[in-house]
C-alpha cells in the first residue's frame, strides 16, 4: 500500500506544482483567448503595444525586485530581467511609450488588471476570477 | 534669458503638472532624470580647453507621452546638456513625435511617426543622451562620434516602423528621412573655429532591420544611412562653399543575452566625400571603418560591470595616418581612434545609480575640429579619460 501512497503524494505535488504555476490575465474585455510566446515577449517588450481589436495594450508588472516579476521573466518569457529593464527603457525615453505600470502585491495586481480597459500581467495561484481573463501561450 | 534660467522654468513647470488627466480617462505620463558627472581628460581638449579635471557633465532631460484611444500618441522630450566642448551646450527639443498606427494585428504592426523623431536604427542610437541607457558615459566614438551627436540623435521628418512576429522571431524594421538642423557650433566642431557660415543638412536617409532569435537573448541587425551636406562660409579669409556627402553603406549590430552576460558588437564602413571647397584640405574620397565589442555583466541587481575595446580609422587605405602625413603634414595619430573602456555601475536605489569608467585611448581620430585637426591642442597620441556620474530618473 505504500506505493499507492507515494503514488498518491506524487500526484498530489504535481497537482499543487501546476496550481502555483504563473498565468497570464488580461482585462475581462480583451478578446484573446491565445497568445503565441513570440507575440507574448513582444508585448511585455513593448513593442506590440495594441490588441488585433484594436484597443491599446496596458502592460501591468511587478516591481523589478518582486520574486514573481522574476520568475515571470525567465520561466514565461525566457527572458533575462535586465532585457525588459533595457527595453522598457529605450520605449519611454525615445518618445515610443508610457512604460508599465508597477504593482506591489497580488491584490494590486487583480485590482490593476481588472479595472484597466486593455491590461495585460501575469500572477500565480489564481482562483476563478470573473474580474480578470486567463489568456492561454500557445 | 540665460540657459539655466529655461531650464529652471521647465523642470518648475514639469514638477507642477504632475499626472495630468484629460477627460478621456487616460493620463499624460511624465518622466525625466537629473546627472551631473566629473571627467577629466589627459593631454587634449576634448572636454576642456585646458585639460585636467572638470564637472563640465550635466544632462537633465523630462519627456511626456499621451496616447489616444485609438492608439495614436504624442509624445516630446526636452534635454539640457552641458559637456565642455564635447557638444554644444544647450537646452535641446530632443524629439516631439506624432505617431500613428497604420496597421495592427496579433503579429504584425506598422506605424508612421513624424516630428523630430529618435534615430532608432543602431544599438544606442535612441537614448544615447539618457545616462542610464547608456552603457558608458562616453560612447564608442567611431560608431557614435560626439562631434556628430545632434546628428545620431534625431531628425526632422518622418519614420515608418514595423514590427513582425512569428513562431520562432520577430523582425523590427525602420526607414526614415529628414533633416537636422545644424547651428554654427557643428561648423566648428567639423571643421575649426576659423570657420565663419554654416554646415546645413540636405536630408538622412536611413533603413535598417533587427532580427531577434532564441527568445531575444539574440539580436542581430544591419542599417544603412546616406546623408548630404552643405557649407557655405568663410575658413581662414577664404570665402569657399563646400558640398558632402556622408555615407554608412553598411553597419552591422549584434547583441547576445546570457544569464547575467550582454555581448555587444557594432561595426560599420563610413564613406565621406567633400568637394569643390577652395581649400584643398578639406576636399577629400574616404572610406572609414570602426567597430567596437562589448561586455556588460550583471553581477547583481546592484551592481554591473562592462568592458569594450573598440577601433576605427578614417582611411581605409590609411589606417595608420601615415600616408597623409607624409603629402600634408598633418601628424597620422588624428586619423585613427583606439580605445579600451572599463566600467562599473552601482544601483544605489532603483532611482539612483552612480557610473564609474576609465578610457586609455590611441588616437584622436574622433575629435574635434574632424576634418581639419588641431596638432597643436591634440597633440598626445595616447592618452586617458577617467569618467563619474551619478544619476537620478524619475
Amino acid at each position: 500500500m505504500k506505493w499507492k501512497q507515494a503514488l498518491l503524494l506524487s500526484v498530489l505535488l504535481l497537482c499543487s506544482k501546476a496550481s502555483s504555476a504563473l498565468e497570464v490575465i488580461a482585462h475581462p474585455l480583451v478578446e484573446n483567448q491565445q497568445i503565441n510566446s513570440q507575440t507574448l515577449r513582444s508585448i511585455f517588450s513593448l513593442r506590440q503595444t495594441r490588441w488585433n481589436q484594436g484597443t491599446n495594450i496596458r502592460l501591468v508588472v511587478f516591481k523589478a525586485n518582486h520574486d514573481m516579476h522574476l520568475s515571470f521573466s525567465r520561466d514565461v518569457l525566457q527572458m533575462f530581467p535586465y532585457q525588459l529593464n533595457k527595453s522598457w527603457d529605450r520605449v519611454i525615453f525615445s518618445g515610443l511609450g508610457d512604460g508599465p505600470i508597477f504593482v506591489n502585491d497580488r491584490q494590486e495586481m487583480l485590482n490593476t488588471i481588472a479595472n484597466t480597459p486593455g491590461a495585460i500581467g501575469y500572477i500565480d495561484q489564481l482562483e476563478t476570477s470573473d474580474d480578470v481573463k486567463i489568456i492561454e501561450i500557445k | 534669458m540665460s540657459k539655466l534660467l529655461k531650464l529652471n522654468r521647465l523642470l518648475l513647470f514639469a514638477l507642477c503638472l504632475g499626472n495630468v488627466s484629460i477627460a478621456s480617462g487616460n493620463d499624460i505620463m511624465w518622466h525625466g532624470f537629473l546627472s551631473q558627472g566629473v571627467m577629466h581628460a589627459s593631454g587634449n581638449n576634448y572636454i576642456s580647453d585646458d585639460g585636467g579635471t572638470t564637472f563640465k557633465l550635466t544632462e537633465v532631460g523630462i519627456n511626456g507621452t499621451y496616447r489616444f484611444d485609438n492608439g495614436v500618441r504624442i509624445s516630446g522630450q526636452v534635454v539640457y546638456v552641458n559637456a565642455g566642448n564635447r557638444f554644444n551646450e544647450a537646452v535641446n527639443l530632443d524629439y516631439l513625435i506624432l505617431q500613428w498606427p497604420l496597421y495592427t494585428d496579433m503579429h504584425n504592426t506598422l506605424d508612421v511617426k513624424l516630428g523630430r523623431v529618435k534615430n532608432y536604427h543602431w544599438l544606442y542610437s535612441a537614448t544615447a543622451d539618457v545616462p542610464f541607457t547608456r552603457a558608458s558615459i562616453v560612447l564608442p566614438q567611431g560608431s557614435y562620434p560626439d562631434s556628430f551627436r545632434d546628428l545620431v540623435l534625431s531628425q526632422d521628418g518622418i519614420t515608418l516602423s514595423g514590427n513582425h512576429d512569428f513562431s520562432n522571431f520577430n523582425l523590427s524594421w525602420d526607414w526614415s528621412y529628414g533633416v537636422n538642423s545644424l547651428d554654427n557650433s557643428f561648423a566648428n566642431l567639423v571643421i575649426g573655429s576659423e570657420v565663419q557660415g554654416d554646415v546645413d543638412q540636405d536630408f538622412v536617409h536611413q533603413f535598417g532591420f533587427k532580427l531577434r532569435f532564441l527568445e531575444d537573448s539574440l539580436l542581430i541587425g544591419a542599417n544603412y544611412l546616406d546623408s548630404d551636406f552643405a557649407f557655405d562660409g568663410v575658413i581662414n579669409g577664404i570665402q569657399t562653399p563646400a558640398d558632402a556627402t556622408s555615407e554608412r553603406p553598411w553597419q552591422v549590430m549584434l547583441q547576445y543575452s546570457i544569464e547575467n552576460i550582454e555581448l555587444s558588437v557594432e561595426a560599420f564602413e563610413e564613406s565621406v566625400s567633400i568637394r569643390d571647397s577652395f581649400i584643398p584640405i578639406l576636399n577629400r574620397v574616404n572610406t572609414g571603418r570602426g567597430w567596437y565589442s562589448q561586455v556588460r555583466w550583471f553581477l547583481n541587481e546592484k551592481v554591473t560591470f562592462m568592458a569594450r575595446y573598440e577601433d576605427y580609422y578614417q582611411d581605409k587605405n590609411d589606417k595608420s595616418g601615415r600616408l597623409r602625413e607624409l603629402f600634408t603634414g598633418i601628424p597620422a595619430h588624428t586619423a585613427f581612434w583606439e580605445a579600451a573602456t572599463f566600467g562599473a555601475t552601482w544601483h544605489i536605489t532603483p532611482n539612483i545609480q552612480l557610473h564609474v569608467e576609465h578610457h586609455e585611448i590611441n588616437g584622436t581620430g574622433r575629435l574635434g575640429p574632424l576634418l581639419i585637426p588641431n596638432p597643436l591642442i591634440n597633440d598626445s597620441k595616447s592618452w586617458s579619460l577617467t569618467a563619474a556620474e551619478l544619476t537620478y530618473r524619475f
